[in-house]
């Protein structure tokens, strides 16, 4: 149980940290958006058992082959989603702030970030949940660890319970995360609840 | 007090070149759609001056070159100072995330709760600071807006439309107001608006602006004791003079 999480989180959190970045690249520089745009495109609709089956083949059967391609996996769905929220700022906001020489970091804090908020703990809890899937997925056919093999074990012994429990046990401590970035963006939009 | 001078300036904007994220400029370029050409305006300090046109004549674009939002493609806007400038936009421009003392704390972070309560008051939001701008209604929100622009103590003030957003007897009531607080200020003031009655009201001089792309069809000098009174029949011949000037050109 322990080495899915810490797979799923380190898939997580790596396409969080190179996703972010170039989704607000691709947000606010048009000509990489142009430039890159047919490569995300391949990427959102690339087969993921693809991706990772050329993982396995070109890295081995091991966990940085299974981090990397999960994180492959993530990384467009991450950038698309960072860059579209770019797109939705506000800019008669930001025009207001330079008007009155507002300096560009409190800018950042105060005008741009409360508004990309929802777009990145949105993008955190639809990258969470399909790194879980995703991990648990390669799994069942290249690891001899986690929850995946534990479920592909219980399959071939026909033991439907031992299937249930993993699965069900893995669901609960994923929710538990995603509800605590559910409460987050809630106290972060407690003003909306004020009218 | 600052002096402001536009001269020749032609300016404009870029289609698609929307300016959203903070510290970056809008790239004019020539070839672009231009609305204002070979513009030449003088404010000086202290004085109070209203644009008055036709929707998409260029008086906000001016604002904004003023307010140092864009730059010219020609001529020059140039201050007799430092430019410390309030801007009261059309539309309230809050950050709906914070409290009205709180937008009024981001232009102004030096500013003492007090003199932040001070300025709220003044505009008649006494005991309103801790709501959202959701909470209070669209002319209280340009109330806190105006307070926002004069918490900074400007020398150079931008006003674009300020009551356009509002229905009319809320209007009136703010224009009487802002009549006596620009006074206060003794902060030069460039008013942008379409109503040329509410321009005899406020300022010193009127400026007529026409033509595509525009320019500076005359002015009206406003030689009237202050406070003036919006129904007084003392504005009549200035307002029909500016009538006069905006239609010129287009007979």
């Amino acid at each position: 149980m322990g080495i899915t999480l810490w797979r799923v989180l380190t898939s997580f959190a790596l396409a969080l940290t190179l996703g972010v970045p170039l989704g607000w690249l691709l947000g606010t520089r048009p000509w990489l958006s142009a430039l890159l745009a047919p490569w995300l495109a391949v990427g959102l609709t690339l087969p993921r058992i693809l991706i990772m089956l050329v993982a396995y083949l070109l890295i081995g059967l091991n966990e940085r082959a299974l981090v990397l391609a999960i994180t492959l996996i993530l990384l467009p769905t991450a950038a698309v989603q960072v860059r579209e929220g770019l797109h939705s700022l506000d800019p008669r906001l930001s025009e207001m702030a330079r008007a009155f020489r507002v300096p560009p970091g409190r800018q950042w804090r105060t005008v741009t970030l409360p508004q990309l908020t929802p777009t990145l703990l949105g993008t955190a809890r639809v990258t969470l949940s399909l790194a879980w899937k995703m991990v648990v997925f390669g799994e069942v056919f290249g690891h001899t660890s986690g929850v995946g093999h534990m479920i592909s074990f219980y399959f071939q012994q026909f033991e439907m319970r031992g299937i249930l429990a993993y699965g069900l046990v893995m669901t609960l401590i994923l929710s538990g995360i995603d509800y605590g970035l559910a409460a987050l963006g809630e106290r972060a939009f407690r003003w909306r609840g004020k009218a | 007090m600052i002096g402001v001078d536009f001269r020749e300036v032609e300016a404009g904007f870029a289609a698609g070149l929307a300016d959203v994220f903070a510290g970056r400029r809008t790239v004019l370029s020539a070839g672009r759609r231009t609305v204002l050409s070979g513009l030449n305006l003088r404010v000086a300090p202290g004085e109070i001056v209203a644009m008055v046109g036709r929707s998409g004549c260029g008086k906000t674009t001016l604002l904004n070159l003023a307010a140092g939002l864009l730059r010219p493609q020609a001529g020059e806007v140039s201050f007799s100072a430092a430019p410390h400038t309030g801007y009261v936009f059309q539309d309230a421009r809050l950050l709906p995330w914070l409290t009205l003392e709180q937008n009024l704390a981001f232009v102004a972070p030096d500013a003492s709760p007090s003199s932040v309560q001070a300025e709220l008051a003044r505009v008649g939001l006494a005991g309103r600071g801790r709501d959202y701008p959701r909470q209070v209604s669209l002319g209280m929100a340009q109330r806190a807006s105006v307070a926002r622009a004069l918490l900074i103590r400007p020398n150079l003030l931008l006003l674009d439309e300020p009551f356009g957003a509002l229905d009319e007897l809320t209007a009136a009531e703010l224009r009487s107001e802002l009549a006596e607080l620009l006074l206060s200020s003794r902060a030069s003031t460039l008013l942008v608006t379409h109503n040329p009655a509410e321009a005899m009201l406020l300022a010193d001089r009127v400026v007529a602006l026409g033509g595509a792309p525009s320019r500076v069809r005359g002015e009206v000098a406003v030689a009237l004791p202050r406070p003036r009174d919006p129904q007084g029949t003392d504005l009549v011949p200035y307002v029909r003079e500016l009538r006069a000037l905006l239609s010129e050109g287009e007979a």
